[in-house]
């Protein structure tokens, strides 16, 4: 852990990218009321919620200590860095 | 070093009391780039390492990050980036035992049809990773804006990713039933589906 702390990034690398890409044209919103129309219109947005619910569930677990082991070694090693 | 007994939230803010927002921010991120690399990588313990590699990557680089800017996309930027520039990627795998326990929560998904969250997710793991980000960031708490600055495309790539994504995920769950490995498969031996999505070509097909 203590190399891989040491171990240079690639600054640039993880500079947000903003976006280039030119716009494609939004998917077309059906407005066409029929039934079965309707029904996939629904299973689509159950597939949303079902999405939302997995990363909520993901996102309301407890944080695991050693995601804080490593804030305090990285606290650490910046105070003994900059002794 | 911390206190074995106390909770975990106050360890955190006893240990942030000289108040670096920084820590604060990157803290408060952790669910979420948690529930984001899980999605992503499928099995928690790759997730979580790629995370601790977002958050040793982000320690460095924190004298880039410009104050008063959306410090959690920020953090998705760099997990993601970790995520496509390394081995991870190619070890997607489902963690299918936390996708079952989730299994009662099915959502109605119209008249005639149930989406049982089990199916959905295996059906979701077959998805390529630019799929799967779209979804996950946008389902998650992102806006389409805001996603498609994290993966570095343009509003309407994310929204079409979005639908096609979603309509893929429609075809795989109901249609196309022996496309997806079987609950049984999948809860005996999880290392099958994970050669299978190995064998997928897209998985191995570069993002730009």
């Amino acid at each position: 852990m203590a190399d891989k702390l040491r171990s240079s990034v690639e600054a640039e690398s993880i500079r947000p990218v903003l976006p280039l890409a030119t716009a494609q044209p939004e998917p077309a919103a059906g407005s066409a009321a029929s039934p079965k129309h309707a029904d996939r219109r629904a299973y689509q947005k159950a597939i949303g919620q079902g999405l939302r619910k997995y990363f909520n569930a993901v996102v309301s677990e407890p944080i695991p200590e050693e995601f804080l082991d490593l804030l305090n070694k990285m606290d650490q090693d910046d105070k003994d860095g900059s002794k | 070093m911390r206190a074995p007994d106390k909770p975990l939230a106050s360890q955190y803010q006893s240990a942030a009391a000289n108040a670096d927002p920084f820590r604060e921010g990157l803290i408060e991120a952790l669910p979420a780039l948690r529930a984001f690399a899980r999605s992503l990588c499928g099995k928690r313990d790759v997730a979580d390492d790629l995370v601790q590699e977002t958050m040793m990557k982000a320690w460095q680089a924190r004298t880039r990050f410009q104050p008063g800017t959306n410090l959690k996309a920020w953090l998705f930027v760099i997990l993601r980036n970790e995520f496509y520039s390394s081995h991870r990627r190619a070890k997607t795998v489902a963690n299918f035992a936390a996708i079952e326990s989730l299994k009662p929560d099915g959502v109605e998904a119209g008249q005639h049809a149930k989406l049982d969250l089990a199916d959905l997710m295996r059906a979701f793991n077959q998805l390529a990773p630019e799929q799967k980000e779209a979804l996950m960031l946008t389902a998650g708490e992102f806006s389409y804006e805001e996603a498609a600055s994290i993966c570095g495309c343009a509003v309407g790539t994310i929204k079409s990713r979005v639908s096609r994504a979603r309509k893929h995920l429609q075809q795989l769950i109901e249609g196309e039933a022996g496309t997806l490995p079987s609950r049984a498969d999948a809860r005996e031996d999880p290392t099958d589906a994970f050669f299978k999505t190995l064998n997928r070509p897209t998985m191995e097909k570069p993002l730009r």
